[in-house]
């Protein structure tokens, strides 16, 4: 049994909310908190790509950058390459940052004004002090690997001077050089246009199969997931719903709200096939999170006791994992 | 733009002046901005010439050919813009000063802008207890009133320039501290500088390597500022007689003009120092005015 | 029976630093009471600009250069600004998608609806309050909440309040840019819901502009593909999907991941739109068409009818059942690139 690339157990963010100081005076209780992420469970194997789903607010950037540790956790456990995170050091630190990588979803904001590309992807390298023997050979090279050619054209261009499609190459690029291990891909194409998307994607599934990378791609674009991650994650509120192989999950949903979600996503030609879910009310603040089970406010098929007991995640016998109190039984 | 970008070298001195170029080719691009930095030209050529240019010895009490003392005379063939009460030719006071202005200028701009973008960095990306601590320092510079602050700093230390300039100094970094503190609050939330977070980038790096060059053109407007309040207030310190005496300057002129009672009618003594000053602060701040055009949309995109 | 919207020829133009950018080439259209017409492309193709001209919307260094714009018989664009006022909101209404940010924050969002009522007919406050009520019963927002202010409400509940506000005065004709774009799918699914339910009981036309095809397909009876400012293929919806004749609504189809699909390939056109400052001569989506012929650089298609309601603006339509064979191929989108040269936007 091979050890997973990444396993994390109970992970959790929660942010406090900062009220006034008279309201802080007064308070009584504990303090409100943001709970972004919420006991998440998952292991992820090298070279799988995993797809992380969810409407805006259920937690899933804060998940991603929880995974590459721009944000502390509050609690659990993470496990890289079975080894438990630590980032006591500074070589620790930077040991992680090298496997460790991000991809943002603004291709206008991820690339500094300011940098040059050959700058921007030159400076992973400069940072971990690996420029002897040349940076420029080997930015070259990543920026052809990452679809811009001729490479030597692009060296001297601002951010500025480059398409949104071209930026997020120069992004990926800068993620790549370092030769991680996994690649956390936030919504890296939503803010593209169509026809270019697929190139992007390509070229994340490309830079997987090629180079053994791991991904977890978030996204709220149910469509884009089932195109390129072979497990999928279904979250609300912070939490996973519903985990497992992507045609699993998206052609036959177990979890109420994945059932809700990939009826709602509007189709080209099965319009009618698409059954329609109706979800009652709207996404409740993850400061006052509901009781039991979070979803059980909106839940169609809601038992009266789901008001009071949280669901466990419960193993089903074709790989995939729902947290949803119907499965119980079914399930282990 | 782009045929700069094609000249480029590489390595720091080359993108040192690259920067400088580029810098100029903005203020020559709009229209008031080229006039103030003609106008600074000058200036300038006349701090460097000025020994060349001086008729007199400016401190010397020049007298008329028949032996009385040339007091107060009008502008004539001999002295270009006449004489003061003491005798002295104006013409090369006010040449003469010129390099002492731009001086004080100069080295205000440095230190204001220096001091300021450096607090601004360090509590706009710490926060939390660096930034209160030193937002209340700036708060407590915010809060000194000037002039009474001068008048026990020079009663202390003396009147010399260095005193001057040091306490303007100061004094001044508070608003550019403020100023490029909201800016770095911006910047530091921008996916860039957490990409080089993300990349195991060092503290000490991400502020002067990744945030900074996206708060320079912010600085460098200050720069422009410090310099313009610089030579403001060293003028003011001077005519209100809190300036060094032996130094010339053209708030000195001024002081000695009113001291004198001259004021009102030797306008070839009050004019000239005084235009001279409205001249230079009018032709900073358009270079000021013409940079924050060019930059802001720019900053706003970005 | 004169169609509710008639556009013909409209030319659009701005003033940029570079010279006059045409962003709208003559374009041509009808809109009969009731139909949902959607308009589709990517950034820069002018669909935003269609909105702006119908609804003469326009930046101070933008101008109509030709056309009309007949609502109801009127040229819109020949009004004079206070027939202007008086025609938008009660005969057309327009929705954006930065629509959740046209809500002032200080006030409550029932004084807003009561205020453009007011502005435009003679209505008491209560009879005002009342309609703003059956407004939101509309668009399937509880009544009460109307008192609440803009930043109670979420993403969704803002834009479905936009939409109440755009349906207050009845209008025949709804212009809807984007208005889902920053919304999630159930979101979206709710605020479509609602609004096709007003459309049908009301008898209100749209057209839907956006870039999702699929919302397309869904909600709109025919749909109009924009390129570069110009239409490119115009056709029901049923029509344009079972069938797309234009070469760009073909690479547009087959990009579009969808969970039909299936894990086939995606396709992703090389290059970029042009500069609609310099424009090429002829086909506009020649030099990134892998169909292109010499004809097709030199001479512009017109828009021309190749079945009842389907038009194209391509010289070879009629091969189009080979391009559609070849464009599921990633590889036919990639040749263009050696072909156009890659043009930067």
């Amino acid at each position: 049994m091979t050890t997973s690339l990444l396993e994390v157990r109970g992970l959790t963010k929660h942010f406090p909310v900062r009220t006034g100081f008279v309201r802080q005076l007064f308070a009584r209780g504990p303090r409100p908190v943001v709970r972004a992420v919420e006991a998440v469970d998952f292991a992820l194997q090298a070279g799988e790509v995993l797809g992380v789903v969810g409407e805006s607010g259920c937690g899933k950037s804060t998940l991603g950058y929880t995974l590459v540790r721009l944000l502390e956790p509050s609690a659990g456990e993470m496990r890289f390459s079975g080894a438990a995170v630590d980032l006591g050091s500074v070589a620790r630190d930077k040991a992680f940052r090298r496997q460790v990588q991000l991809v943002f979803q603004d291709p206008y904001q991820s690339l500094n004004p300011r940098f040059t590309v050959y700058e921007t992807v030159r400076e992973p390298l400069v940072i971990h002090g690996l420029e002897r023997g040349g940076v420029r050979p080997r930015v070259l090279e990543m920026l052809e690997e990452v679809g811009l050619r001729p490479a030597e054209a692009y060296l001297e261009r601002y951010p500025h001077q480059l398409s949104g499609g071209q930026r997020q190459r120069v992004s990926i690029a800068r993620a790549m050089i370092l030769e991680p291990r996994l690649l956390v891909a936030d919504e890296p194409v939503s803010m593209l246009d169509v026809s270019i998307r697929a190139g992007i994607l390509g070229l994340l599934r490309r830079l997987s199969e090629e180079r053994g990378l791991a991904i977890v791609y978030i996204s709220h674009d149910i469509s884009t997931v089932r195109y390129l991650c072979r497990r999928t994650a279904v979250m609300y509120l912070g939490r996973i719903v519903e985990i497992g192989p992507t045609e699993q999950v998206l052609n036959e949903p177990r979890h109420p709200y994945t059932k809700a979600l990939v009826a709602a996503v509007p189709r080209i030609r099965s319009a009618a096939a698409r059954g329609r879910v109706r979800l009652t009310g709207e996404v409740p603040s993850p400061v006052d999170v509901p009781t039991g089970c979070v979803f059980h406010p909106r839940c169609a098929q809601a038992l009266p006791n789901c008001q009071r007991d949280v669901p466990h995640p419960v193993p089903m016998a074709d790989g995939r994992t729902v947290t949803c109190v119907l499965y119980e039984k079914e399930g282990k | 733009m782009s045929a700069l970008h094609a000249e480029r070298g590489s390595g720091a001195v080359a993108e040192l002046v690259y920067r400088a170029r580029a810098v100029l080719a903005l203020f020559w691009s709009d229209g008031y901005g080229r006039f103030g930095l003609c106008v600074l030209c000058v200036f300038a050529a006349v701090a460097v010439l000025c020994p060349w240019i001086a008729t007199h010895d400016p401190w010397v009490n020049n007298t008329r050919p028949d032996g009385t003392l040339a007091r107060l005379n009008g502008p004539s063939a001999a002295h270009l813009l006449g004489t003061t009460y003491y005798g002295q030719d104006v013409f090369s006071q006010l040449v003469l000063a010129t390099p002492q202005t731009l001086l004080v200028g100069v080295v205000t701009a440095i230190l204001v802008g220096f001091i300021g973008t450096n607090v601004g960095l360090i509590s706009g990306y710490f926060g939390g207890v660096v930034d209160d601590v030193l937002m209340r320092i700036t708060d407590f510079f915010y809060a000194i009133p000037f002039l009474p602050f001068m008048m026990v700093v020079v009663s202390f230390f003396g009147t010399s320039v260095a005193v001057v300039v040091g306490s303007m100094s100061l004094v001044f970094w508070r608003t550019a501290a403020r100023v490029v503190r909201s800016q770095v609050l911006t910047v530091k939330q921008r996916p860039y500088v957490l990409a080089a977070r993300a990349s195991g980038a060092g503290h000490a790096r991400i502020i002067y390597r990744h945030i900074l060059p996206n708060v320079l053109p912010l600085s460098f407007l200050y720069l422009l500022f410090g310099a313009a309040w610089g030579v403001l207030t060293e003028s003011s310190l001077s005519f209100i007689g809190l300036g060094d005496p032996n130094r010339l300057s053209w708030g000195l002129m001024l002081n000695q003009a009113f001291a004198t009672g001259s004021i009102r009618y030797a306008w070839w003594w009050v004019v000239p120092p005084g235009a001279a000053l409205t001249v230079f602060m009018v032709s900073l701040y358009l270079l000021g005015r013409a940079f924050e055009e060019q930059s802001s949309p720019r900053l706003r995109q970005q | 029976m004169t169609a509710l919207l008639s556009v013909r020829g409209v030319k659009f133009d701005y003033r940029s630093p570079a010279g006059p950018v045409r962003a709208l080439n003559g374009i041509s259209f009808e809109l009969e009471r009731g139909e949902a017409l959607g308009l589709v492309g990517e950034s820069g193709c002018g669909k935003t600009t269609v909105a702006r001209a119908i609804l003469r919307l326009l930046p101070p260094n933008a101008s109509i250069a030709e056309g009309e714009v007949l609502l109801r018989g009127r040229d819109m664009l020949k009004m004079s600004p206070q027939e202007l006022r008086s025609v938008r909101w009660r005969d057309v209404a327009l929705v954006t998608q930065s629509a959740m940010n046209a809500l002032d924050p200080v006030y409550r969002v029932r004084s807003q609806i009561v205020e453009a009522i007011q502005l435009h007919e003679d209505c008491s406050t209560a009879d005002a309050r009342r309609r703003a009520e059956r407004l939101f019963d509309l668009v399937g927002l509880k009544q009460e909440w109307i008192d609440r202010y803009p930043h109670e409400f979420s993403g969704g509940m803002r834009q479905r309040a936009i939409i109440a506000m755009a349906l207050a005065l009845d209008p025949a004709l709804l212009v809807a840019d984007e208005p889902t774009t920053a919304l999630d799918v159930i979101m979206q699914e709710q605020v479509f819901d609602e609004l096709n339910r007003a459309r049908r009981d009301k008898g209100i036309a749209l057209i839907l502009i956006t870039h999702d095809i699929a919302v397309v397909a869904e909600n709109c009876d025919r749909v109009a593909v924009m390129y570069a400012g110009q239409f490119v293929e115009v056709a029901s919806t049923a029509s344009l999907f079972a069938e797309p004749m234009h070469p760009y609504t073909i690479a547009l189809c087959n990009s579009f991941p969808s969970l039909e699909s299936g894990n086939g390939e995606l396709v992703s056109i090389a290059g970029a739109p042009p500069d609609l400052a310099a424009p090429p001569p002829g086909c506009r989506f020649a030099p990134r068409c892998p169909f292109a012929q010499p004809r097709c650089r030199a001479e512009a298609p017109a828009l021309r009818a190749l079945a009842v309601g389907h038009s194209v603006a391509c010289h070879f339509a009629e091969q189009a059942a080979t391009f559609r064979e070849a464009g599921r191929l990633g590889a036919t989108w990639e040749r263009a690139e050696t072909a156009g040269g890659t043009q930067l936007r």
